[in-house]
């Protein structure tokens, strides 16, 4: 028998941090729900999440409660190639300033809801991600992100023509 | 070696993505990750470098700038929704394959990103796509690129496909979405004879070129599970429908035109329709021979003469849905939308209690209108309408509008304004041109409880200021204009001294106004009051292009 929505769960943090958070909240997590459906009788022990810092986990937290009470996408929704490529390219006015991050905490958040499973995220986190790319080249690219290029002047030759072939003129 | 590095893969991945490209797998997406990072780490890292990695605990990802340590699925989940913000067919995202090798190397060895093929792709590109998408199904598009002016139709006829629509349909085995946008020549018909067992969607909106309307349809043989048929008036003509039948069709979109043959037999072929949209410009006789049963019917989207009533209420009648989404679009005059709605809220009939939402649409030359219409406790309604034409016979109750947008209102058509107190959870609003004297004068006045009432829920206001109408090119009056924005920044600085602060302001110009930019332009003026009552205040530089902001969710109402 499920248990009522407000019972409260303690998590730990890879850095030792512990929150104590609505049940519901933290069903937003499909790994975390699947714990706690898991677990028959009712524990004290925090559960322990050793991939999410403190910080980030604050975060996530956040973007849980913000998000309590919707929906969690469907099985069939996830299965179905034809509904993740109709994925709206939205991203909702709170989630927007809500992912305002410094690029290290947004790759950590990415990471995080990949983690816990929290899908929802995840797509905000990867439709982020993507906006920043949108319309740059590759060196704004590489400068945005700190990469280095590790390609061979030939190399970059040859794809940069096989690029240029990509549309018909 | 090779080991090593599989676990360091494995332990990447991770939660959803997992599943999330589980859906793929069977498509060609990536999922042998210790064999890709094993060809791929050669090509990332020179030998010393994975020597060195191997030669410590740290997992070489880790030492990464975060973009680049991503695990592989990630980046292709990034990649994917990248994909997505581009027009379809395109491939400009393939700027990430130019980035670093790790990058590439996840781009190019996942199948899924290189599934679409179009005419405009180079025959290069089209070989290497078809290359990198392995097996996966894909999706293509043919279309006539270049369109001769003086003879469409000729020319459609005469022009022999280009190669790369040739490499495409000889793909037809692996096509799931065929578009087919042109007509297809005598001498390339062959190659939509060929099975087509992964096809699900197919849509031929070729354009009738004279004899060959006659030729039988592009529909390849030996289909797979069809779930959505598009046809222009051509393509619905020519359709094998007597050959034809699907229970896995659900979602059918026809144009008919001289007879609804076609429409009639179609619609006996798809027991399983959940979504119609149907344009056909004859009169429907309802005793036509219609199936009687579309239990699984949801959504109805009918145009021109299928705009009738007792058609569309036959239509809801053959759904076992509970609720019937429905849209409407035609040469309705409003008096006629009017009737209609009128029809639909006094009605018991139970065709009529399962719309679950109500959209008409109507546009010509002299004015448009559109009503969406959610006849439940949350109801949501949506009015487009150039309503010098009219006077609407009734007020229309809207309790639960949540956004609304006046354009160009005069005070002649005021009724709809004193509706205004039905108003209480109005959240948006957006005026255009001379609608803001209208709608100035409403919270300028004296004062009443419905003008508080609506602006108590009030949270974001969108102002249009344009120098004319864009029809009637009626010059607004500066001062007037003026004498407005004055006075709304009065109403929003009582707001705010009354807690009611307004979340968002945005002021756009529509065309050159002059009104407020230039030497004498109002807006310094005006930035300078707002700034201090908004939460933001959004006053673009650049003059703006006006954009229908109509609610496509139905919670909206916009009267022009």
């Amino acid at each position: 028998m499920a248990a009522p929505a407000t019972q409260q769960i303690k998590i730990r943090c890879n850095d030792e941090k512990e929150f104590t958070v609505d049940r519901d909240v933290l069903e937003r997590s499909v790994l975390i729900k699947n714990m706690l459906e898991d677990v028959t009788e009712q524990q004290d022990a925090p559960i322990p999440l050793p991939n999410v810092s403190g910080p980030v986990m604050a975060k996530v937290l956040e973007y849980c409660t913000h998000h309590r009470g919707e929906p969690l996408p469907s099985a069939d929704t996830e299965q179905s190639q034809d509904e993740t490529r109709k994925r709206t390219t939205d991203i909702s006015e709170w989630d927007q300033k809500f992912i305002t991050v410094d690029q290290e905490m947004l790759f950590e958040i990415i990471l995080a809801a990949n983690y816990l499973d929290i899908k929802s995220l995840l797509d905000v986190g990867c439709k982020t991600v993507a906006n920043m790319i949108k319309g740059k080249t590759p060196e704004e690219i590489r400068k945005l992100f700190n990469i280095v290029n590790d390609f061979t002047p030939e190399e970059e030759a040859q794809i940069k023509k096989e690029n240029e072939w990509a549309e018909d003129r | 070696m090779g080991t090593l590095f599989a676990l360091q893969v494995e332990a990447k991945q991770t939660q959803i993505m997992s599943k999330y490209f589980s859906g793929f797998c069977g498509t060609g997406y990536v999922t042998n990750y210790p064999a890709l990072i094993a060809k791929g780490v050669r090509r990332i890292l020179p030998d010393p470098m994975i020597t060195y990695a191997l030669a410590t605990t740290t997992p070489w990802l880790s030492v990464s700038p975060p973009a680049v340590a991503l695990p592989f699925d990630i980046l292709l989940y990034i990649f994917t929704s990248l994909q997505e913000l581009y027009l379809k067919f395109t491939y400009n995202w393939i700027v990430v394959t130019q980035v670093c090798w790790k990058w590439r190397l996840v781009a190019l060895e996942s199948p899924g990103l290189w599934t679409h093929l179009s005419t405009d792709l180079s025959t290069a590109f089209a070989t290497l796509v078809i290359s990198r998408s392995l097996s996966v199904p894909l999706e293509v598009c043919i279309f006539e690129k270049v369109v001769h002016r003086l003879s469409r139709s000729q020319a459609a006829v005469k022009s022999p496909l280009k190669k790369v629509d040739i490499l495409a349909l000889e793909q037809m085995h692996r096509i799931r979405n065929l578009m087919i946008k042109r007509q297809i020549p005598t001498e390339s018909a062959h190659l939509l004879r060929n099975p087509a067992p992964k096809l699900e969607r197919f849509m031929d909106i070729s354009r009738s070129a004279g004899s060959t309307a006659k030729a039988p349809g592009n529909l390849p043989p030996e289909v797979g599970r069809l779930v959505s048929i598009t046809l222009s008036s051509t393509g619905t003509s020519r359709f094998p429908w007597t050959s034809f039948s699907s229970d896995s069709i659900t979602d059918l979109r026809l144009r008919c035109r001289s007879k609804v043959d076609g429409l009639i037999c179609a619609l006996h072929k798809v027991p399983n329709l959940r979504h119609f949209t149907c344009f056909f410009d004859t009169k429907l006789r309802i005793s036509d021979n219609l199936p009687t049963s579309l239990p699984n019917l949801q959504t109805l989207d009918l145009s021109g003469q299928a705009c009738d009533l007792e058609w569309l209420l036959s239509l809801l009648t053959f759904s076992s849905q509970t609720s019937v989404a429905l849209q409407l679009t035609g040469r309705l005059i409003a008096a006629d939308i009017y009737l209609l709605l009128s029809q639909l809220q006094s009605t018991k009939r139970c065709a009529i209690e399962k719309i679950s939402s109500f959209s008409l649409i109507h546009q010509s030359s002299d004015y448009r209108m559109a009503i969406h219409y959610k006849p439940d406790q949350k109801l949501k309604l949506s009015i487009i309408n150039y309503i010098d034409m009219f006077n609407p016979p009734t007020k229309l109750k809207l309790p639960s509008l949540e956004r609304l947008t006046f354009s160009w209102i005069s005070s002649r058509e005021c009724s709809l304004f004193d509706s205004l107190d039905d108003f209480p959870h109005l959240i948006e609003l957006s005026i255009r041109g001379s609608a803001l004297f209208e709608f100035v004068s409403h919270f300028t006045g004296t004062g009443s409880d419905s003008q508080t009432r609506i602006l108590t829920a009030l949270k974001r206001l969108t102002i249009w200021v344009a120098p004319s109408h864009p029809y009637s090119h009626a010059r607004v009056d500066r001062n007037l204009l003026v004498e407005a924005m004055f006075n709304l920044s009065i109403i929003l600085r009582d707001r705010s001294a009354q807690d009611l602060p307004l979340d968002e302001l945005f002021i756009y110009e529509e065309g050159p106004t002059e009104l407020m930019t230039g030497d004498e332009g109002l807006k310094p003026f005006f930035k300078a009051k707002y700034e201090k009552v908004v939460g933001r205040l959004v006053w673009p530089d650049q003059t703006s292009e006006y954009t229908d902001t109509t609610d496509k969710r139905c919670s909206a109402m916009t009267l022009y």
